[in-house]
């Protein structure tokens, strides 16, 4: 993903990603990024959470209109419901 | 922020794949961020477009090779009217069985329209982008694919490019 960004950057397009690693992100350095803390594969939020998942949308945007240098912001978007994102950063089955 | 309490996810990923799929496998460090356009118009106003790396593509388009250790750098250009029901998901680095229960949770399509109908903002591009987010082997991503899919949103016109990973 962010090397896709940044092929994006130098295209001299405006981008905003969101980023569910800053390990990752810190190494690939894309022009900007909102982290969210959700598991990989539900990046917007739970089966059927529709209020998250725009809230999500509605925070990449506001992120693209507002940031005005590059780097990560934190959304504030954490999970909570169980440990499937704790799992996922470890590669841990189930 | 804290990334997973703790862990150093960008070590267990590249531990893994190398261990697992694809020896050669590093990551592509930068020392630099790369270069960063402003949004120059109002949101209402702006041409937004959206990629996603979740492995999503038409029925009748051919699925992302998920068996190559090296990835797939191929992508997929998906009408932005598209139905929800009309995608389906190929990927092997996640457990596709949630998204494929409710797809807004990788490509928010339906909240995007939303957004636009409502005026919050102005257009969406012809084509939502989707590529397949495991690829270990990224040079032609960087020289071929990437600039082919932002020379495409260049000719749309997109003002904003949205990128979800998985």
């Amino acid at each position: 993903m962010g090397l896709l960004q940044r092929a994006l950057d130098e295209a001299g397009l405006c981008t905003l990603s969101i980023t569910q690693s800053l390990e990752i992100t810190a190494i690939i350095m894309p022009s900007r990024a909102l982290y969210v803390g959700h598991p990989f594969g539900l990046t917007f939020g739970a089966i059927g959470d529709r209020e998250t998942q725009r809230a999500v949308l509605a925070a990449m945007l506001d992120a693209a209109a507002t940031m005005t240098h590059r780097g990560i912001r934190d959304s504030g978007f954490e999970w909570d419901r169980d440990d499937l994102r704790y799992r996922q950063l470890r590669k841990e089955r189930r | 922020m804290q990334d997973g309490r703790g862990a150093n996810f960008a070590q267990i990923e590249r531990n893994h794949v190398r261990t697992r799929v694809y020896a050669p496998f590093d990551w592509h460090p930068f020392d630099r961020f790369s270069p960063y356009t402003p949004l120059r118009v109002p949101l209402a106003d702006a041409r937004v477009a959206f990629i996603t790396t979740a492995g999503v593509h038409l029925a009748d388009q051919p699925s992302f090779d998920t068996g190559a250790d090296a990835g797939d750098p191929s992508w997929r250009a998906i009408p932005v009217e598209t139905s929800l029901s009309d995608l389906v998901l190929s990927h092997g680095g996640y457990d596709t069985r949630r998204a494929n229960e409710d797809k807004n949770v990788v490509l928010p399509l339906e909240h995007l329209r939303d957004l636009r109908d409502g005026g919050r903002i102005g257009s969406l591009s012809l084509e939502v982008y989707s590529f397949m987010g495991y690829i270990a082997d990224t040079d032609r991503l960087l020289d071929v694919e990437g600039p082919a899919v932002a020379a495409r949103l260049i000719a749309d016109q997109v003002d904003l490019v949205l990128l979800a990973p998985t």
